[in-house]
């Protein structure tokens, strides 16, 4: 609150400075405007859905807009400013000197509810045929009570109907000073903090002796702190630039901790050490939940320009982005990317353009060393099993984009476009599958124009994308039935572990689409001044054709219609429908197993 | 190898299914404007969307009629409410009313109101989010 | 980081000096010198346009310059044979400039950074042109046709669609604009830092960005393989509700086949957990929001609990 009536008041006082200012000369235009007033809510039922984006109290709320434009030779001058309720506000400020000096800083906020998942569904009990007996939790002696065999599922509600919602407010600014006419040379610089406070839910899930989830509030303190500072200018006929980026995410908030149960058999109370030993952690104290502390820098030049018969934009860019909060593994992470990208359009004829592009990056990460405790200590040494591992990323990748598209002009009212693409992604060390992983990716995409003056306008476009192991999760899937090798037990175990038959899953199997169609029109038609309709359908059809025996697609199609009426210089009328469907079929898989 | 492991004939690899999700939404609206003066204006605007998320009812082949042990006899492998515990179904409506009044060549009055109404069939994980609010809003603009 | 104007050759006047000098010897070896047509001369036909005219930015700014007196013939070109003849052939439209007839007039003096990838975008490749988003002859603050997102929306219609579905960003409450996410005029978004397309999400989302020590893939692809950005009728603009977003890559929790007790029952080591249950309780726990347990679902620099799990599960 204390921001945006600081704001206002800087606004203002601005406002009153620039007025002597633009008042000195003649020619200058101005239009200022004061919108006072107020307004008065009233909320039924759940407030939260429907109000998602607004504060739900029903009180009544002072609301004022202030609008000033003023610009004089080549100096503009504009403050908007509008606050609405103690979360909801907005100001701006922008202003310029000819060439030599723009800037404009702003300001806006917004609040965001958000529900509370009730966890009513996490309430069971594992059933094994057990018999009836007392239940001690009623008066009624008779009663009795389904003795189940095992395990839990139970969930437990610390703050019941919190108000969970959260406060953003965002500060940004832009500035452009020529430094030199020369060479057009100009400092450029941005900057943007975002600040979210409030309250949210957070979960904590653990299954030491049985499962249970927990909900507690937590306190939301984040900022993030982007900015972009750089040199633009041009050398003989070519500009170029160099930009520095840096940003920062940080959360204040305290530290989320809860108790996790101390591990032992669910029923029994017993055999702590096993049960123990099976866990990363129990029985104390600890944190969870807690977010990252990132700091991003990049380097950026581009150079610009004309080249033979067309003109070229080039960039080359180097970032790092580090997680600076210690993990797990006792280190902090850092990941690099370093890329580039060319792009080129020129006319071919009178009739024709081309635009060729290409880009390429890459990632590279930190692959840290994750130390764990040994598995079931209470067994014989010979049936430990070490569970350490090297963290390789599915981050860490080579991309390449590549295009190139032909737009010509068939005839007065004919534009037909062709384009070619392809996208190449290798993955090094993924994860998943210990091995590299590459995605190919061909694009192919025709688009069409036909215009029959203004009153009368066809677009059409289809796209279609054939891609070579796409994208997988990895491991996620299911093993097939029957495979034998998934039924034998580690040499000195009696049971076959569920990680173990995880290791057996189909590894790279996928339901990311292979062969992707997208057709879509759009007419608009107007056959008078005072009528605008437009027409349009989408339609999508995606198909992973590698699982032959899995039928996996997605299908979406998207009619819409919008018609413009302005029958006369009173009535202006927008109406239109769409209609969004889409629908997937895809696997529903479970493992045969003992649960 | 085989004499040095037990075969357990519990674990029969996975089972599966295909099931269809369909998520669906239209959406209706008209704004529009009437000057009935130079200095009266009209505003009003309808807005109103359907939105469904369902997944087909899924259903498991008879894995049991091919299990040859009881060992996972306390196992059900059927999902036939599955369905049911994750769809969504929401109906909103909005509706706003505005009016202008240019009382002089510096000073407007203007008043408008708007209402909303969310609709949730299911419930969902955060119970059942129905609700509407009502607002009303007045003011006036100088020009200078 | 907008320049509100650019003309390099009011400022170089040495360069000024020799293209006039160029150019009165190309006219007078070329023959009769066209005359040079007054603004006054334009607003005695286009008397709608003049008075407004005086009023824009352009207008105002031009106003201001040697060529106060012949400022349409700026963005418009010679005019003396359109004065001539009234024949809207015979002289520069703007409007009517479209992809293949060179750069457009308009950049002649915009040539911000913003601009940077204009002659590469998808608007310029589809003949949108300036004009039919801005309005040259309108007053100043009013440079665009519409408002946002209205603006847009006159084209780009299924997006409004999008914009009132149950999970929204909060375009339609006006607390977001197209142009937070999108550079409509060509190139990269204002922030990005050109690692992905991941960036125009993390630019606002940075607590999902890490790098984490335990990572779920799909963030490190692409957000839009679980997300879809303008609207959707699954919470958290997710594709598909959960668990059938996760079903797609994951198979169910082994739990899920676990048989519950009916009706009442209490933990024999921790009655505070007693509760209610069916049947079918450990399918509604399994099958109903994968997150509820999995909650760190971007990534978590803390490990789940299992060990034989590797503490990959996402769940702290």
């Amino acid at each position: 609150m204390r921001i945006v009536v600081n704001l206002m008041i800087a606004g203002l006082l601005l406002v009153m400075a620039a007025q002597p200012v633009m008042a000195q000369e003649t020619a200058a235009e101005y239009s200022h405007s004061l919108w006072i007033g107020g307004h008065y809510t009233d909320f039924k039922d759940y407030a939260k859905k429907v109000g998602e984006y607004r504060l739900v109290t029903d009180d009544p709320w002072p609301e004022f807009k202030i609008l000033f434009n003023a610009i004089k030779g080549n100096r503009t001058f504009t403050f908007d400013g509008y606050f609405f309720d103690k979360y909801n506000a907005a100001a701006a400020v922008e202003g310029a000197v000819g060439d030599r000096f723009s800037g404009s800083v702003g300001y806006r906020s917004m609040v965001h509810n958000k529900g509370q998942d009730l966890l009513e569904n996490l309430a069971a009990q594992e059933y094994k045929g057990g018999p009836l007996a007392p239940d001690t939790s009623t008066a009624d002696p008779g009663d009795t009570i389904e003795l189940g065999a095992g395990k839990y599922l139970t969930h437990d509600i610390t703050d019941p109907g919190a108000n969970y919602r959260e406060k953003r407010h965002e500060i940004n600014s832009d500035f452009s000073l020529l430094l030199s006419h020369k060479s057009n040379l100009r400092l450029v610089a941005a900057h943007r903090t975002i600040i979210e406070k409030g309250s949210e839910q957070k979960l904590s899930a653990m299954h030491c002796f049985s499962c249970h989830v927990t909900s507690e509030t937590a306190k939301i303190d984040r900022q993030t702190h982007q900015l972009q500072a750089g040199l633009e200018g041009e050398v003989s006929k070519y500009d170029f630039g160099y930009m520095f980026g840096y940003r920062t995410f940080e959360s204040n908030s305290p530290d989320n901790q809860i108790f996790f149960d101390t591990a032992m058999h669910p029923v029994f109370g017993t055999a702590r050490t096993e049960f123990g030993s099976r866990e990363i952690y129990q029985g104390e104290v600890i944190n969870y939940g807690i977010l990252p502390e990132t700091e991003k820098m990049s380097h950026k030049v581009k150079f610009k320009g004309d080249l033979g018969k067309g003109r070229f934009a080039a960039a080359f860019t180097y970032s790092t982005v580090e997680n600076k909060k210690e993990n797990f593994a006792g280190v902090t992470l850092k990941s690099e990317a370093y890329g580039g990208s060319l792009n080129y359009a020129m006319s071919l004829s009178k009739r024709a353009r081309l635009i060729a592009k290409i880009a390429g990056n890459r990632i590279k990460n930190d692959n840290p060393f994750v130390d764990l405790p040994n598995f079931r200590v209470d067994t014989s040494e010979d049936h430990r099993t070490d569970f350490d591992f090297v963290r390789y990323s599915s981050l860490d990748r080579k991309e390449v984009d590549a295009s190139a598209e032909v737009v010509a002009r068939l005839n007065r009212k004919t534009t037909l476009s062709v384009l070619a693409g392809y996208d190449y992604t290798m993955r090094y060390d993924y994860p998943e599958l210990e091995d590299e992983y590459t995605t190919k990716k061909m694009i192919g995409q025709i688009k069409m124009k036909y215009r029959e003056g203004m009153r009368f306008t066809l677009r059409g476009k289809y796209r279609f994308e054939k891609t070579s192991d796409p994208f997988t999760s990895g491991r996620g899937l299911f093993e097939a039935r029957g495979r034998e090798e998934l039924q034998i037990p580690h040499p000195g175990f009696r049971f076959v572990f569920y990680y173990e038959r995880e290791n057996l899953r189909y590894q790279d199997i996928t339901t990311v689409p292979t062969d992707r169609h997208e057709f879509e029109l759009k007419s608009t038609l107007r056959p008078t001044s005072k009528v605008n309709v437009m027409l349009g359908f989408k339609t999508v059809y995606d198909k992973n054709g590698d699982l032959d025996s899995l039928d996996v697609k997605n299908l979406s199609f998207q009619p819409n219609l919008n018609v413009t009426l302005t029958p006369n210089e009173k009535w202006s009328m927008v109406t239109g429908y769409t209609f969004n469907y889409n629908k997937s079929r895809g696997p529903v898989t479970i493992a045969l197993f003992d649960g | 190898m085989a004499g040095d492991t037990t075969l357990l004939q519990e674990h029969y690899g996975s089972a599966y299914t295909m099931a269809d999700y369909t998520s669906q939404a239209h959406n209706v609206y008209l704004t529009g404007s009437f000057m009935a003066t130079p200095k009266l204006n009209f505003t009003g605007s309808i807005n109103y969307n359907m939105s469904k998320g369902e997944l087909d009812p899924v259903v498991m082949p008879d894995v049991r009629a091919e299990l040859t042990t009881d060992t996972l006899a306390h196992q059900d492998f059927t999902f036939d409410e599955m369905h049911t515990y994750s769809d969504l179904e929401y109906g909103y409506l909005q509706l706003g009313l505005g009016l202008e009044y240019k009382v002089g060549p510096r000073f407007t009055i203007s008043a408008s109101a708007d209402y909303a109404d969310m609709k949730d069939e299911t419930g969902y994980v955060y119970g059942i989010e129905g609700g509407s609010y009502f607002m009303i809003r007045s003011g006036v603009r100088i020009d200078f | 980081m907008k320049p509100f104007i650019h003309q390099r050759w009011w400022h170089d006047t040495h360069r000024l000096l020799v293209l006039s000098l160029m150019l009165a010897v190309a006219l007078l070896m070329a023959g009769p010198v066209s005359a040079e047509v007054s603004d006054e001369d334009c607003t005695a036909c286009h008397e709608e346009i003049g008075e407004m005219y005086a009023k824009t930015s352009h207008g105002v700014y031009l106003g201001n310059t040697a060529r106060a007196e012949y400022s349409c013939e700026s963005c418009h070109g010679p005019g003396d044979a359109h004065a001539e003849d009234a024949d809207p052939a015979l002289i520069i439209n703007p409007a009517r400039h479209d992809q293949f007839a060179g750069r457009e007039t308009c950049l002649d003096c915009h040539q911000g950074h913003e601009l940077d990838d204009w002659e590469f975008s998808g608007h310029r490749n589809a003949d949108v042109t300036c004009s039919d988003c801005h309005q040259v002859h309108a007053g100043v603050g009013e440079t665009v046709k519409k408002t946002m997102p209205d603006l847009c929306y006159d084209c780009h219609s299924d997006v409004r669609a999008a914009g009132y579905m149950p999970s929204h960003h909060p375009i339609a409450e006006g607390k977001m604009s197209c142009l937070d996410c999108h550079n409509v005029h060509g190139g990269t978004v204002t922030f990005a830092m050109d690692d992905g397309g991941r960036e125009l999400c993390f630019s606002c989302h940075a607590e999902k960005e890490g790098p984490f020590l335990f990572e779920h893939a799909p963030v490190n692809e692409d957000c839009m393989l679980c997300h879809t950005p303008h609207g959707s009728v699954a919470d958290n603009l997710l594709k598909q509700s959960e668990p059938t977003l996760c079903l797609n890559c994951h198979a169910m929790h082994f739990h899920a086949s676990v048989e519950s007790v009916e009706g009442r029952y209490y933990p024999n080591l921790n009655h505070d957990r007693a509760g209610e249950t069916t049947r079918d309780g450990w399918k509604q726990g399994m099958l109903t929001k994968c997150s509820q347990c999995h909650t760190e679902v971007h990534g978590s620099d803390l490990p789940s609990q299992s060990i034989s799990g590797q503490g990959r599960a996402l769940t702290r």
